[in-house]
């Protein structure tokens, strides 16, 4: 890798040239670590896929101090990450012996991961709504009120518009409810708090 | 709607069912969005602070409102996500099964999977949909007619019922109306029939909107419009068929009259 401060500008502004280098060199260690730890290929990859995700936050909220390598930092993520999830789907030996040949996580890390876990889960939820309702709610968590958001979609009155709002706003939580990764993520958290303290 | 993210001690179970009871799930995103975005008072705030202490649920739910809001509105990290996806596609190696240059089997199963598609696509089209089916596709709640005109407004509990209808919660309607003078106000009759007909009340409505159609008047044909519906939804297709044909009857070109032609040439069939 180049420069490594030129490489965290590059990532901040999403340079996709730079991220399939990444994943060129960083994969196949994440892989291997996944594989010989209960987890498939495609695992690997969301692993890899919420890693750089994470490393972006870190570098967005100006949090990155590196210590080592970017490669082994990007490494030291996903271990952490898989490590987590290995522990909420209850894997508790591959755990055991995984965190014995490993440092113990790094709970700011960690925080970070289950924070990045759960907003990707209400993205991929939101992603999936209508257009509609898409503007509606991306307007209202703005802050725009009703008014401005009936003159918009050319509803005829506010009452109109704060029912779409709570009908898409209401389709949003329930599918996010109703999604086993959501039991799987608040479990698993009330889970951490027994089991990292 | 399933609502228990946690199980939580019995009494803040109790807690939250006896909130979702009184206020309805509108009633509870709306005490939350109030409580995010600080505007209630300080006596409200206290008392919801107290809730949230006290019912795992709705701390929760309140968490889930914070949340969805500021991960919705990060368009940068949806967009980085979306860069790194299409770098790891562009850098994943071919599927294995097309690897084996067993291409023959993707188009055996693509020829299958469009078969299976056409005799659904065909099976759907020969089924005739039910009353049920119908009713849903052509109920839509009555446009809200009262509010911004000031002087109907008049009497505040006409304000309140409005904002009821207005956000589905129809049983409130129903309860606050019922205090209001309706007769002879045949607008207030209609939305009254349309509270009835959500809460699936068919008597109530059916009556109400007998009455806004024999007013005749400007609202005799919603009138009878609503009152087909009820009677679609009750499945009653009978007498859905006589009210459409009154209102087909008329011979007026009006919305109702296409909107009755074609929906009971869908029964017919």
């Amino acid at each position: 890798m180049k420069d490594e401060k030129d490489i965290i500008g590059l990532i901040l502004k999403g340079d996709s040239k730079t991220i399939s280098k990444i994943y060129q060199e960083c994969f196949p260690a994440i892989r291997q670590m996944v594989l010989t730890n209960s987890g498939d290929k495609e695992e690997a990859k969301d692993i890899f896929q919420e890693t750089m995700v994470v490393l972006y936050r870190k570098i967005k909220n100006d949090s990155l101090t590196l210590n080592c390598t970017l490669s082994t930092y990007i490494y030291s993520i996903s271990r952490n990450m898989w490590l987590d999830k290995l522990r909420r789907k209850g894997k508790f030996q591959n755990v055991m012996q995984f965190h014995q040949e490993n440092s113990g996580p790094d709970k700011n890390l960690i925080d970070l991961i289950h924070q990045n876990e759960t907003y990707a889960l209400y993205q991929k939820h939101f992603q999936r709504l209508g257009e509609d309702c898409k503007k509606i709610l991306c307007w209202f968590f703005e802050g725009k009120d009703m008014k401005f958001i009936a003159r918009e979609m050319n509803y005829k009155s506010e009452g109109y518009a704060r029912k779409r709002k709570f009908k898409c706003k209401d389709k949003l939580i329930r599918n996010i409810q109703n999604d086993p990764v959501y039991h799987e993520i608040t479990e698993g958290n009330s889970l951490d708090n027994h089991t990292i303290n | 709607m399933t609502r228990c993210i946690m199980r939580s001690p019995k009494v803040t179970v109790w807690t939250i069912t006896q909130l979702i009871k009184m206020e309805e799930q509108e009633n509870l995103h709306d005490q939350i969005e109030r409580y995010l975005s600080g505007e209630m008072n300080a006596d409200e705030l206290n008392a919801f602070e107290e809730s949230i202490r006290n019912d795992r649920e709705l701390e929760n739910e309140v968490a889930l409102h914070r949340e969805i809001a500021t991960a919705a509105l990060e368009n940068d990290v949806i967009e980085f996500r979306e860069i790194v996806n299409s770098a790891i596609s562009e850098n994943s190696e071919e599927p294995v099964f097309l690897q084996q240059n067993n291409r023959k089997y993707l188009l055996i199963a693509a020829s299958i999977s469009l078969l299976l598609l056409a005799l659904w696509g065909v099976s759907t089209q020969l089924k005739t949909p039910t009353s049920q089916e119908l009713y849903s596709s052509y109920y839509e709640p009555y446009d809200d007619l009262i509010t911004g005109r000031s002087d109907k407004l008049a009497d505040e509990r006409l304000s309140e019922f409005m904002s009821f209808y207005n956000s589905g919660q129809y049983d409130s309607g129903i309860a606050l109306i019922k205090e209001i003078n309706i007769a002879e106000k045949p607008l207030l009759q209609l939305y009254t029939g349309i509270c009835f007909l959500n809460t699936n009340q068919f008597d109530q409505a059916i009556n109400h909107f007998t009455q806004v159609s024999a007013n005749g008047g400007m609202l005799g044909k919603q009138g009878l419009w609503y009152l087909a519906m009820a009677q679609l939804k009750n499945n009653d297709l009978e007498k859905a068929t006589e009210s459409l044909k009154i209102i087909i009857s008329s011979g007026e070109n009006s919305l109702y009259n296409a909107k009755a032609i074609e929906l009971l040439e869908k029964i017919k069939n």
